[in-house]
């Protein structure tokens, strides 16, 4: 199931698409779902990944369709708006210093097991993700940085410090990898016993009824929930009684469930998979994940040629993004314009920075003194312009876009190099070039999902996850990613945003491909699907028609 | 008998301590771990300070000799340690997924001797030659079609198509079906091309011509003459095949989305899991080991001239 199957599937992916974008876009099952709401049924849902590492602290995103739905933060961050509503916390204050936040709770709010939410549990939760708990083998979570503390004021008031203003910090009290809210009897567990589902004790709306290793989770509705977030479209209890995980990798399989009827939800449809779920009577729904855009991180730790600016503008200049969604994505992935998704609260715009000028690359390569080689691809002092890229296994589409990307660059001289693996290969791979400095390791496809600006300093950022592999930090990148931090007021925030795209972009850090986009497939008889501000499932509204 | 099974015993403790050596060393090789590229990876949003707590939590900060003897210790405990990707202990993975594998390759083994048996008769004793031909062609054809292949078609046409049978594993019999036959398939081929020789080698022998002079049918002689002396090759080459299955369980599990041990092992060696690829080759081991030892047990009853040579 190698490379020469994704190929295969990918000339049939090129017909398909082609068919797809002129067929036009597909359904959005939000804005369709007819009739009354009725309670009852069970979900089953297809999932491409395997249930692992639940840890809270140390979360990976793959389980993140299931986690949302079982525990539940303190704020709730529409996914159209970015606005911050009340959720567990039913109103908050932040100091003027903005160092501390002092939420009052929602009453009544009950854990599964039955213990009330109070301030107290609420302080163990940010305590362990905020430090960490050694003797529990508990790591400190990377999305909590100068954490201070947690005071308990009174059983339904409780105060979170920080020790630097964070213009983002809301957004992670609202994040579903950050700061879920679980019982106390789940915190004194260490680490095996909190990678364990079947432990999780939260106050959403469903609750963990059976874990099938790492290949199915089953979650039952909790018929006395009563606090959905505000802005929900009901309260109460969900409509559905119970969902169904199942981890099925086969591509095929996730399409033809549900044509079976056997499954209602699919997840990770291809491209070239749309047009037969609509064909099908299902409807397919692309929700632009908030965060950054799926790019090519330039690694500044090699010695490639995309050390010198001008080789980097030359390659965003010669990268045809509208030919990439047109030819090998759908119309269900936005075009990228910023180096931030389409969406993203404070997103700037940095189009003037992205369009395709293939005349532009030439020239700017001519002038760096790449001058065009016997076979068409450009040399300089005996060396070719080529370059070598390891396919990102996370991502679907991630082969597909690269070879069109190959074709587009070597319109202008460029030799790129495609190199496929498997993930464990993949992440041997990225691990031993991110320590060694003379690799060959010069793009990094990725992208981080949080939806908030700031998420560009924690990707970017040298002292943070350093995604462009910094050996000298870039002083002004640097102070334009701290500055935005601690602006405060929207207009500035959005203008300190804005800086910090100019700057990326001037200096080519990162070729943006296509907006990250989580595709669903629906059956004709799921209504009310909803999505957190990331596209990870929220189905406490959604419902089946009988 | 007994020093024989003693010294069978011993081979398999030395087959069993190389097995986990040969899979650390090979493992260690690889450059990093679970935890070291989650922290390498910028995707991952695990940072060095947070890894360096869980590299601690599980002994990974230790040198490799440290590891490779504590771990070899806890092993012949019964304890294989905890996995790296969801803090579980292995053993407790190992035991939830079993049962799902066991009951896939046991069925998918009942199905490969059934058809294997079937083919072997027909190719011997159908009465049309054309017939006999059709019926030798069959291993060929299990052989030589892989098993994603069979499965996902399986997947396209009895399950999409016709909607006969679930497509993932829902606890059902049904859908247990489609993919113990598929693995049944895989398995089908050596032992029936195996039985089907075996059983023509013994009938060419004088003594069966002898029995048919004196009167005896086919079927009499099949039953008490033939059967026997052609069952010998099958059984070693069944204790075989069982690594054949095991084999065919990681795809079979993975096309067909089963909870198993097959599946276990895809996601430990993406994640680069280095105790639950461990757990599952001594797992493995163990069992072929054991399924092995059980044939050459076995085989002395059903030919005692198999012991001449160890007795004497």
């Amino acid at each position: 199931m190698g490379p020469t199957r994704l190929r295969t599937l990918l000339a049939v992916s090129l017909a398909a698409t082609l068919f797809t974008a002129a067929c036009g876009g597909s359904g959005d099952a939000r804005d369709t779902a007819s009739g009354e709401p009725v309670h009852g049924g069970t979900l089953t849902f297809y999932d491409p990944i395997q249930y692992a590492a639940w840890v809270p602290t140390a979360s990976i995103w793959s389980n993140s369709n299931v986690a949302g739905n079982v525990a539940e933060r303190l704020i709730w961050q529409d996914p159209k708006t970015g606005d911050f509503k009340a959720w567990l916390a039913q109103s908050w204050e932040i100091s003027a210093d903005k160092l501390s936040y002092t939420f009052k709770l929602r009453p009544g709010v009950t854990f599964s097991n039955g213990d009330p939410l109070d301030a107290e549990t609420v302080k163990l939760n940010f305590d362990q993700h905020g430090s960490g708990d050694e003797k529990l083998g508990i790591p400190k979570d990377s999305f909590w940085t100068d954490y201070a503390g947690t005071d308990v004021v009174d059983a339904q008031t409780v105060r979170v410090r920080i020790t630097k203003p964070n213009a983002a910090f809301l957004q992670i009290l609202s994040n579903y990898r950050a700061s879920s809210i679980l019982g106390k009897p789940f915190l004194k567990l260490d680490l095996a016993g909190q990678g364990q589902l079947t432990n999780w004790v939260g106050t959403g709306p469903f609750t963990v009824e059976k874990v099938a290793g790492t290949t199915g989770v089953t979650l039952k509705r909790r018929d006395d929930y009563n606090w959905a977030p505000e802005g929900s479209a009901h309260q109460g209890k969900a409509y559905l009684e119970r969902i169904v995980y199942q981890s099925v990798p086969e591509a095929g399989t996730r399409v033809g469930a549900l044509q079976s009827g056997e499954a209602q939800i699919s997840r990770n449809i291809a491209p070239y998979d749309e047009q037969t779920i609509v064909d099908g009577g299902g409807s397919v729904i692309g929700i632009p994940v908030q965060g950054e855009v799926n790019s090519l991180k330039i690694q500044l730790d090699t010695d490639a040629p995309t050390r010198d600016v001008q080789v980097r503008l030359a390659l965003q200049a010669a990268t045809d993004r509208t030919e990439i969604n047109k030819t090998v994505l759908s119309p269900n992935y936005p075009i990228p314009s910023s180096a931030l998704v389409k969406g993203t609260p404070f997103r700037g715009d940095a189009s003037s920075y992205l369009a395709y000028d293939l005349a532009k690359a030439t020239s700017l390569l001519e002038a760096a003194g790449w001058k065009a080689g016997a076979d068409g691809v450009r040399v300089k002092d005996g060396k070719r312009l080529e370059f070598e890229i390891w396919v990102a296994p996370y991502y679907q589409v991630a082969q597909a876009v690269l070879e069109l990307l190959q074709a587009q660059w070597k319109k202008a001289g460029v030799d790129l190099r495609i190199r496929s693996a498997s993930q464990a290969e993949y992440t041997a791979a990225e691990a031993a070039a991110a320590k060694a400095t003379d690799d060959d390791w010069t793009f990094e496809q990725g992208q981080t999902s949080t939806a908030e600006a700031n998420v560009l300093r924690v990707s970017l950022g040298a002292g943070r996850y350093n995604a462009l592999r910094f050996l000298t930090p870039d002083p002004t990148l640097e102070s334009l990613l701290d500055a935005q931090a601690v602006t405060f007021d929207p207009a500035e925030r959005k203008a300190a945003i804005q800086k910090v795209e100019d700057r990326i972009f001037e200096q080519a850090y990162i070729i943006p491909l296509y907006d990250e986009t989580q595709v669903f497939g629906l059956a004709p008889s799921v209504h009310g699907f909803a999505t957190e501000s990331t596209g990870r499932t929220w189905l406490y509204d959604t419902w089946l028609d009988k | 008998m007994r020093r024989y099974l003693i010294r069978r015993l011993g081979q398999a403790l030395l087959v069993l301590w190389a097995a986990y050596s040969l899979s650390f060393a090979l493992l260690s090789a690889l450059p990093g771990d679970a935890i070291s590229n989650r922290i390498a990876s910028p995707d991952s949003g695990l940072t060095a300070e947070s890894g360096a707590v869980l590299l601690r939590y599980y002994g990974l900060d230790q040198p490799l000799w440290e590891q490779y003897l504590r771990g070899i210790a806890r092993a012949a405990r019964g304890d294989l340690g905890l996995s790296l990707h969801t803090a579980q202990p292995v053993q407790d993975l190992l035991a939830d997924t079993l049962p799902s594998t066991l009951a896939l390759t046991g069925l998918a083994l009942m199905v490969g001797i059934l058809l294997a048996a079937v083919i072997a008769l027909a190719v011997n004793y159908l009465p049309s030659a054309r017939l006999r031909g059709l019926f030798a062609g069959a291993p060929s054809l299990f052989a030589s079609v892989p098993t994603f292949v069979v499965g996902i078609l399986a997947l396209q046409y009895l399950s999409f198509t016709a909607g006969l049978i679930p497509s993932v594993d829902d606890g059902s019999l049904t859908a247990l079906l489609a993919p113990a036959v598929t693995l049944g398939l895989v398995i089908a081929a050596p032992l029936a091309q195996v039985f089907g020789a075996s059983i023509r080698t013994t009938r060419s022998q004088p003594f069966v011509h002898v029995l048919h002079a004196k009167g005896a049918g086919e079927g009499y002689i099949f039953r008490k003459d033939v059967f026997r002396n052609s069952s010998l090759p099958v059984l070693t080459l069944l204790g075989l095949a069982f690594g054949e299955l095991i084999a065919g369980s990681v795809v079979t599990e993975s096309v067909f989305a089963r909870d198993g041990v097959g599946n276990l092992v895809v996601g430990a060696v993406n994640t680069q899991d280095l105790p639950v690829v461990q757990g599952v080759v001594l797992l493995s081991t163990t069992t072929y080991v054991l399924v092995n030892l059980a044939v050459d047990v076995a085989c002395p009853f059903i030919d005692p001239r198999v012991l001449v040579g160890v007795t004497s």
